[in-house]
């Protein structure tokens, strides 16, 4: 019942691509290697700084939040009230597609365009700013504790992983609805225990999330209360400000591994395990120890098979950690140091994973927005006439898929490297120790690349289970 | 700078698959649906873009077939021929679902079954 929302009609890398690109990536590490390692480039610290005058900035501003918080509401209303056929609703084109990938998309190239219009930020600045001005000199803020760290959004975005790749109802438009609805209390109640700005920087789990995507964009905001914007080398903000804390460093790992494993899920691979779940589920007694139900089953298998994604992400980066140090032969870099410095230079890859998995369905899935505008509720109405509007799968052709896949994974790979080097240079001090301690996290960002490349080279599989 | 010509020569495509092994001619196959399933030789059938494409289906209980993306739909019924035809102008890759398997009197909640897929390369 839900086919036909969220598909994609990619054609799997071909060989050639792949060992093109493959060969590419090796290359280019090495390319890395041999130019970059002399000295830290003062290019990649320069920036420009543009204060934009006049009313019109914040018009735009005002506008544009006006607008998200418009689609949030427009969004919950038609989950709540709308058709309930996913292709008919508004919500999960808008949920998945236009907001997830969207603005992930908006993030890499634009900056951090959700902290400018973050709906439920909005909402609460304004609660706050009306009550201050009855009652003067309230404070709502309770300390919020250090040890917690970003602990909070790194469980909301397993939370928000699991009902993409996992949940029974990402496509139910009542359940998606009821998911924003519960996301929003608890967000409000955040802000309101801990403060807004807190929980924006702790809790708000998108903020953090498109926060780090977007520290990739030329793109970024003066340190507050300067105004302005900074236009920068591309890349160069995921330099600015390490080593993270530790809960931090969880979050981001978790953002690679999800990225990942939502690829593999459509691999053949996966499409067996699933099969053999299936085939236990309906005969053997094995399942039926807890209970369960087929489907069930098959989601049982991939929420276990998600978190363990995760942690072996997290322990294949700690174990790459301690090998930087162990070869470094550097006495005064301890692993932890290592582990929250680089954690960002991998952030690139999965950018450009994500840029290539998920190009085809921004562009062609993406369609569904346009006509679903004008009839949100699946009612027949057409209210900017564009109803109508039929999608054209063959938007984005194979190869051009191919290629944004292509280049963007070995760029992305090309400017990790390049980060790496630099994060190296600046941890060891010295070349020698810096050149020594790159070898395993080269070979662990040409391994990640290669999984990348491997997933894309895939055909995709739908079980239907899921 | 080496790095940036060679991504730039996979960008224009002068690295990109030669793929002739496909034919363009009119291209008929004759697939048979057994037990739910399909020849795993048949799983995935590949042709080349603006190939004229008949699927012949031939099943051994009834099912509706869909093909997504093209979204051609096709009663199948045991005992006799049913032919699916189509211009393969867009290129990708499409599954093709069995629906309502048996008489379709309702039935029960039964699995969505991919039962093949269809490749349309480019040429």
């Amino acid at each position: 019942m839900a086919h036909g929302f969220g598909q994609r009609y990619d054609l799997p890398i071909p060989l050639s691509f792949y060992i093109w690109s493959a060969g590419a990536t090796v290359a280019l590490s090495f390319v890395g290697f041999a130019l970059f390692l002399r000295q830290e480039h003062s290019f990649f610290r320069s920036q420009i700084e543009w204060h934009p005058k006049g009313r019109l900035v914040g018009a735009v501003v005002l506008s544009a939040r006006a607008l998200a918080l418009a689609m949030l509401i427009l969004v919950i209303v038609a989950g709540l009230f709308g058709s309930p056929d996913p292709i008919r609703n508004l919500a999960p084109v808008m949920i998945w597609i236009i907001a997830w990938v969207g603005l992930a998309f908006l993030s890499l190239l634009l900056g951090d365009v959700w902290a400018l219009i973050n709906p439920w930020d909005t909402v609460f600045a304004f609660a706050e700013s009306s009550y201050r001005r009855i009652r003067v000199g309230t404070r709502f803020a309770r300390p919020y504790p250090e040890w917690l760290g970003v602990w909070p959004a790194l469980v909301l975005f397993i939370s928000f992983a699991w009902m993409e790749l996992v949940w029974s109802g990402k496509n139910v438009p009542a359940d998606l609805a009821a998911a924003l609805l519960i996301y929003s209390g608890l967000t409000w109640l955040g802000m309101f225990v801990f403060g807004r700005e807190t929980w924006l920087g702790h809790g708000e789990v998108f903020t953090l999330v498109f926060g780090t995507f977007a520290r990739f964009a030329p793109f970024a905001r003066m340190p507050e209360g300067e105004g302005g914007i900074r236009v920068r080398p591309l890349a160069a903000g995921l330099l600015e400000d390490p080593p993270l804390t530790i809960s931090m460093v969880a979050l981001v790992i978790a953002l690679l591994a999800t990225v990942t494993f939502d690829g593999l899920l459509e691999t053949p691979l996966w499409a067996r395990i699933d099969f053999a779940v299936l085939d236990w589920a309906s005969d053997a007694s094995f399942w039926n120890v807890f209970n369960l139900r087929e489907d069930q089953a098959v989601r049982l298998v991939r929420t276990s098979a998600l978190l363990g994604c995760v942690l072996l992400f997290l322990a294949a980066y700690a174990v790459v950690s301690r090998l930087t140090v162990a070869v470094s032969g550097n006495p005064d870099v301890s692993a932890g140091l290592v582990i929250r410095s680089f954690v960002l230079t991998l952030v690139p890859i999965a950018l450009a994973y994500h840029v290539a998995h998920y190009f085809s369905l921004l562009f062609i899935g993406g369609q569904y927005a346009i006509p679903l505008l004008s009839d949100p509720l699946g009612r027949g109405w057409n209210l900017f006439g564009t109803a109508g509007y039929q999608v054209d799968i063959g938007f984005v052709t194979p190869q051009l898929q191919w290629r944004v896949a292509v280049v963007a994974v070995v760029l992305g790979h090309m400017v990790a490297v390049y980060l790496s080097h630099v994060t190296a240079l600046r941890v060891f001090g010295s070349r020698r120790g810096a050149l020594v301690s790159q070898i395993p996290m080269i070979l662990l960002m040409v391994g990640y690349t290669m999984l990348s490349l491997w997933i894309l080279s895939q055909p995709i599989v739908e079980t239907g289970a899921g | 700078m080496f790095a940036v010509g060679l991504l730039g020569l996979i960008a224009f495509g002068l690295l990109g698959p030669q793929s002739e092994v496909f034919s363009a001619e009119p291209a008929r196959f004759s697939i048979a649906i057994q037990g739910r399933k399909v020849d795993p030789a048949q799983k995935t059938i590949r042709v080349i873009q603006g190939a004229a494409l008949e699927l012949e289906f031939t099943a051994d209980e009834t099912v509706e077939l869909h093909l997504h993306g093209y979204d051609q739909h096709l009663m199948v019924q045991p005992g006799s021929v049913a032919v699916m035809r189509l211009d393969a102008k867009i290129a990708g890759r499409f599954a093709v679902e069995g629906h309502r398997f048996g008489s379709g009197a309702g039935g029960g909640p039964s699995r969505h079954h991919v039962m093949l897929y269809l490749e349309v390369h480019p040429r």
